[in-house]
């Protein structure tokens, strides 16, 4: 802690250094930043914090975070609509719109089924995809390549019946050299090779 | 030559040795605490630094295994560990949830009922076959319910299934007590029958196949001897991952 600051100054840096990315000594550089560039940094970022948690809300139907409800993807004409990629979190939706490959619509679960944390589908926003999936032709799982993700994924694939259902590929990444990667991406690779 | 003072307080722990990761929990932004199943010093819990990194992630998972490099500068101490995969890991199974769930269930059992810093290189041994079984979706139930019964022979509950309780006799063993685990035969348990847990052939030796009904029939019993014997004096339930797995077995009709 700033040993000299004010309790304003200290409650500032300790909720700073509660941000994934910063410790308390990192937290203390950022403070001081914002504190000495106050009207360049901290005033906007103080009026964006508030505004954001004033207008933010989540989206009653696909579960992202946005500043209209519906949110700005599931309010889209040009989207199709057919289409729903399952997500585990908002990070995830993030990440495929930032590649630009898909223009569906989402669905963000808010978690996995974890046999080990005893979390169940009654945690996740399971029937809200239930009931979504019945009017598309194709619900794509985006979900990660563990043991909870693919537990998850066999169980809404289940659950969603009728619906088909595709499930990321799993293999090299883009740029991966063989040398460098594990046992099992190579092995998940070998088994899903496709003609070249 | 007298010891440096210091040196009686401080007992440094350092070991390599062949482990399955039980589990992995984040902490903080990089590293994970993992529950470590090793082969020669039992159920050990450690840090891992970097252990959230792109590099590792795919191997610290349930029933991933690794060679462990543990070091602790005191016994008393959490410990930090470095792991080196070993094989493709779980990433194996992720087309079967079946043996997803299977894996998950006896990861989360050897977590819960092996006391830590133990050795059982028995229940090691037998979490190997196991999963080299999880990849063969015909056997591997009855696998998994000798795992269990295992498990409960290493920590003292061993089922004896060599002879009647109450005749001695050594043929039509088809039940089992539920208050001493010992088998009982066909004659001898006939009028105590409904308070008695039936013993499935398959659990007597290698050689007898396994029928229909006789999954549920050994899960139940090494459920029952789990449940009373171990998990009770834990205060603990069964874990939720072995009811996750029944139910998948029973959707799948596999029981």
């Amino acid at each position: 802690m700033a040993a000299s600051a004010g309790p304003e100054i200290e409650r500032l840096i300790a909720l700073l250094a509660k941000l994934p990315g910063l410790g308390p000594r990192s937290a203390r550089r950022a403070a001081l930043t914002l504190l000495k560039r106050k009207d360049q940094l901290l005033t906007p970022l103080a009026q964006a914090l508030a505004e954001a948690s004033e207008k933010v809300v989540t989206c009653t139907t696909c579960g992202s975070l946005d500043t209209r409800n519906p949110c700005a993807i599931c309010s889209d004409p040009n989207r199709d609509s057919g289409l729903i990629c399952v997500v585990e979190e908002v990070g995830a939706l993030w990440a495929l719109e930032r590649a630009g490959a898909y223009a569906g619509r989402y669905h963000v679960l808010g978690g996995l089924l974890s046999a080990l944390d005893g979390r169940g589908p009654e945690a996740l926003r399971v029937e809200g995809l239930v009931a979504r999936a019945a009017s598309v032709r194709e619900v794509i799982l985006a979900l990660p390549a563990t043991v909870d993700g693919q537990t998850t994924a066999h169980y809404l694939a289940d659950r969603l019946g009728a619906t088909p259902v595709t499930m990321l590929a799993r293999g090299l990444p883009v740029g991966g050299d063989i040398d460098w990667l594990d046992d099992g991406t190579i092995a998940q690779a070998m088994r899903a090779r496709r003609p070249a | 030559m007298l010891q440096h003072p210091k040196s009686l307080y401080h007992h440094p722990m350092e070991f390599e040795d062949d482990a399955y990761v039980l589990s992995a929990r984040a902490h903080g932004e990089t590293g994970v605490i993992v529950e470590l199943l090793t082969q020669n010093h039992g159920r050990y819990a450690a840090h891992v630094a970097g252990g959230a990194s792109r590099r590792m992630k795919p191997f610290l998972q349930g029933g991933a295994r690794v060679i462990a490099t543990f070091r602790a500068r005191t016994a008393e101490q959490l410990g930090a560990a470095t792991l080196e995969p070993v094989g493709e890991g779980p990433s194996a199974l992720f087309d079967d949830p079946l043996a997803l769930a299977g894996l998950a269930a006896a990861a989360a059992l050897t977590a819960g009922a092996l006391p830590e810093r133990e050795p059982h290189p028995g229940v090691f041994f037998a979490l190997e076959a196991l999963s080299a079984a999880l990849l063969h979706p015909d056997i591997w139930p009855a696998v998994y319910v000798r795992f269990e019964s295992g498990l409960l022979q290493e920590l003292g509950f061993g089922l004896d299934l060599t002879k009647c309780a109450a005749t001695g006799a050594l043929d039509d063993l088809i039940y089992v007590s539920p208050r001493t685990g010992r088998a009982v035969s066909a004659v001898a348990g006939e009028a105590y029958k409904d308070k008695l847990l039936a013993l499935p052939p398959f659990m007597l030796g290698a050689q007898a196949g396994v029928r229909e009904g006789e999954i549920g029939q050994g899960l139940d019993l090494t459920g029952h001897f789990l449940e009373a014997f171990v998990f009770n004096a834990l205060n603990k339930p069964l874990p939720q991952a072995r009811g996750w797995l029944i139910d998948r077995l029973r959707d799948a009709q596999r029981l």
